[in-house]
């Protein structure tokens, strides 16, 4: 079965090195790799620390810290994933799985081979390091032994993240498996209870001293955080920029221990499956009437459906709503918050940020909009624009044969999209504005979140119109990395002039100006959009072409076969 | 009065190199059941979505009750009920909601809404039903639940692709009974089916498609006259007859 699934990788890799696209995006991703690598090594004055690299030797370990840093959200952010992906399910639901469980193989080896397929096409990642610690390397003429580690350490902490999570989605679907409607619903309850007092109790010890977090956070506690596979990769990347060999012994192994563990993990936990375990879930008898449905049918009488944009928001609303209450979502969207918030807050009380000498002075007026801006960068995958047509699937025959203009179905989408990610990052903001103690005179940057959002989803509707269908887990597509790079130049650039405005008056004029641009630019991304839905055909939207009726050749299909 | 409630001039739609359907000229009669007929990949499916609005066209133009399909489609489509071969709905609406769903968008009046959805839940039988999630349906049910959102506004013209399958036997009739009534009020009916049996009892004209060109088109006598079949018989063995010489004459080209 691995050979088989590793078959398939080089057939799909031979298959996608004769598309365009597939070259542009991973010359560009090298490209970018190497203007990263050659940026640190022949400009050191532009990075954080001055006296690069000699500040190293004198801080190392706030450096330690700063390298740790990333690496831990990337672990945090794998395991959220990992918990919140609805299981292995998503991972394993391929089209040629329900034939292959089907077949005499084992149920295990199908899920460990189709692993090992994943496992192997992440190694292009290692060219990326490879791209970017190079001119380092040279720059510092580190042993060649040392760069090898440091790449070696990132290639295995990457396969660690991959494994990792799918050990979490395998033990999360085996437990959710076990779980009666009933059991279900209590885990929802509790844990929603459990996001609201940890996000309280952030709030409260802020403001009255609670210490609760400095008594739990003991020595213990940061020295398990030093044995994180984060901080043992990071320890391994600043032993290779400061030529020391003496990390790599104790680090290396217990990498490798760590890859190893999540791999047995995932291998208990995939367990024996039945194609019943990834077809859609009926809806069960129970779920006639949920609470989801008497908040459709409140939202149903109180607003107006008569015009057409709202129709088609209120449908998306509805069953959003619905969704979220049937299945994980709403859980997985409270967590999802709750926990970056804590880690943010942690950040804060004890960890790297805090370290970093008068960090907080240099950042100034940037200060509350820096913070904004992890924010919104921690929402930036889950913008909901960018899938507003591709999660219609089949269905967007619906919308298509509708009597209703194409704008107002773009209109509909946005105003949904817009509610959505307002909805969602409203509190946090307003926690993080609590948290982070941010003084009533910075506010006015605030005022930018709401602007930004009106351009980022208006320009999210009319990518999903014109690149259907949008895989938000895909950031190594051609359509993930030319969107990101847009938004950043579109969306965010305009914005960050009004973060380095010093004074009030200026803020407010620019802050006019900014709210007339995205106005317009909203106005302009949603016409375009409507245009996109008019051209958007049923056969671009659907992963497969089968699903759609009528299947018509694909002549990239035919000339590649 | 329009001649033709459906009518399309060098309809052509193009995927890639492939051409699916090619300089279509179609004339469907006002208050008749007109029915499409042709092998796999004729471009049947692909004729009803570019009339639907679903797909739009590569070249051509085509009008429905005289409103041109792709500048007057929101007009078109007002009058237009579609039911295509494999619908997807929104499974997590309840049989009640998807059906005032596509009442709002089709703009049934506020007043008769409740009502108009409460006749077509009885006829179709899926009273018991309203509540109930679209998901949790099953394949037949869930078939209903189309056909009625098809009918719920009362369309002028309905396009039919395979419009039977799935259907039990008592709820294909009352479709095609249901259809019969509408065509008598002066609806029109373009129905694509492989089913001839169904074409032969149901459908008043027939218009033979293949490779996305229309081979013959007529009634069912005159389809026989033209196949040089006898008129005992069938209408499967005029278009076996129809569509073999056409294949013949297309590989006799150079």
């Amino acid at each position: 079965m691995v050979e088989y699934e590793l078959r398939m990788l080089i057939s799909t890799l031979r298959l996608n090195i004769r598309k365009p696209t597939y070259i542009l995006s991973h010359t560009a991703l090298i490209l970018t790799c190497l203007f990263i690598g050659y940026s640190f090594a022949l400009a050191p004055e532009y990075f954080l620390l001055g006296g690069y690299p000699q500040v190293l030797d004198e801080s190392e370990a706030i450096a330690l810290d700063m390298l740790t840093m990333p690496l831990a959200f990337l672990l945090l952010y794998t395991v959220l994933q990992g918990l919140f992906d609805q299981g292995l399910r998503s991972y394993i639901s391929q089209p040629d799985f329900s034939i292959l469980v089907l077949t005499p193989v084992n149920s295990r080896c199908i899920v460990t081979a189709k692993c090992v397929r994943n496992l192997a096409s992440r190694l292009f990642l290692v060219v990326l390091a490879f791209l970017v610690l190079t001119p380092i390397s040279l720059k510092l003429s580190t042993p060649p032994f040392l760069l090898a580690t440091a790449i070696l350490s990132l290639t295995l902490y990457i396969e660690f993240l991959q494994a990792v999570s799918f050990a979490i989605r395998s033990i999360s679907d085996a437990f959710r498996s076990k779980l009666s409607p009933r059991a279900r619903k209590y885990v929802k309850i509790i844990a929603l209870t459990l996001s609201v007092i940890v996000s309280l109790s952030i709030i409260l010890s802020e403001y009255h001293a609670i210490e609760f977090w400095t008594r739990a956070l003991t020595e213990g506690t940061e020295a398990c955080w030093a044995l994180l596979p984060s901080s043992l990769t990071a320890s391994l990347v600043l032993g290779f920029m400061l030529g020391k060999a003496e990390a790599v012994y104790p680090s290396l192994p217990c990498l490798i221990g760590f890859l190893v563990g999540a791999l047995a993990f995932m291998y208990a936990f995939s367990g024996p499956y039945h194609p019943e375990e990834f077809a859609p879930r009926p809806f069960t008898h129970g779920l006639r009437s949920p609470f989801g449905f008497r908040i459709g049918k409140f939202i149903e009488k109180c607003l107006n459906w008569e015009k057409h944009s709202l129709i088609i928001f209120l449908k998306d609303l509805q069953l959003s709503l619905r969704g979220a209450l049937i299945d994980f979502s709403l859980l997985d969207f409270t967590l999802m918050y709750a926990v970056p918030l804590a880690s943010w807050y942690l950040l804060e009380s004890f960890m790297p940020v805090q370290t970093v000498p008068d960090l907080e002075a240099k950042l100034g007026p940037l200060r509350a909009f820096v913070k904004e801006l992890v924010l919104l960068f921690a929402l930036l995958p889950f913008i909901p624009s960018l899938t507003s047509f591709s999660r219609e699937m089949g269905r967007i025959w619906l919308l298509k044969v509708f009597p209703i203009q194409n704008r107002a179905v773009a209109y509909g989408k946005f105003l949904f999209a817009l509610t959505i990610s307002t909805a969602s990052l409203a509190p946090m903001v307003l926690v993080a504005v609590l948290v982070f103690q941010i003084p009533p005179s910075e506010w006015v940057i605030c005022m930018i979140l709401p602007l930004i959002l009106l351009i980022a989803n208006s320009f999210g509707v009319l990518v999903g119109a014109y690149l259907p269908p949008y895989d938000l887990g895909n950031h190594m597509s051609l359509k993930s990395i030319i969107t990101f790079f847009v938004f950043l130049i579109i969306v965010l650039t305009p914005f960050t002039y009004i973060a380095l405005v010093q004074d009030n008056v200026s803020r407010v004029i620019l802050l006019a100006l900014l709210a007339l641009y995205s106005a317009l630019s909203a106005r302009f991304f949603l016409g375009q959009a409507g245009k996109g839905f008019e051209k958007l055909e049923l056969r671009e939207i659907l992963p497969h072409k089968a699903e759609t009726g009528d299947i018509e050749p694909d002549d990239e299909l035919k000339e590649n076969l | 009065m329009l001649e033709y409630a459906i009518e399309t001039a060098d309809l052509t739609k193009s995927f890639g190199s492939h051409v699916a359907v090619d300089g279509l000229n179609l004339q469907v009669e006002h208050g008749s059941i007109h029915s499409l007929l042709g092998p796999n990949g004729a471009g049947k499916t692909t004729i009803l979505n570019m009339l639907s609005g679903v797909v739009k066209p590569t070249k051509g133009s085509a009008r429905i009750l005289g409103y041109d399909v792709i500048k007057e489609s929101e007009k078109a489509k007002a009058l237009i009920g579609y039911l295509p071969e494999q619908p997807a709905i929104y499974e997590i609406l309840t049989v009640r909601e998807f059906l005032s769903l596509v009442s709002r968008a089709y703009a049934v009046p506020k007043g008769t809404l409740e009502r108009r959805i409460d006749e077509y839940l009885e006829w179709f039988d899926l009273k018991r039903f309203e509540q109930t999630f679209c998901g949790a349906l099953s394949h037949g049910l869930k078939q209903r639940v189309v056909v009625c959102s098809v009918l719920i506004h009362e369309p002028r013209v309905i396009l039919l692709d395979e419009p039977f399958y799935g259907l039990d036997p008592a709820s294909g009739r009352l479709f095609k009974e249901f259809l019969r009534v509408r065509v008598k009020e002066g609806g029109t009916i373009l129905v694509s089916t492989h089913v001839l049996e169904v074409v032969e009892r149901f459908c008043d004209r027939v218009t033979i498609i293949n490779s996305g060109r229309v081979v013959a088109s007529g009634s069912l006598e005159e389809l026989k006259v033209k196949a040089g079949v006898e008129e005992d018989k069938t209408l499967e063995d005029a278009f076996l007859a129809l569509t073999r010489r056409r294949k013949e004459s297309q590989e006799r080209l150079p």
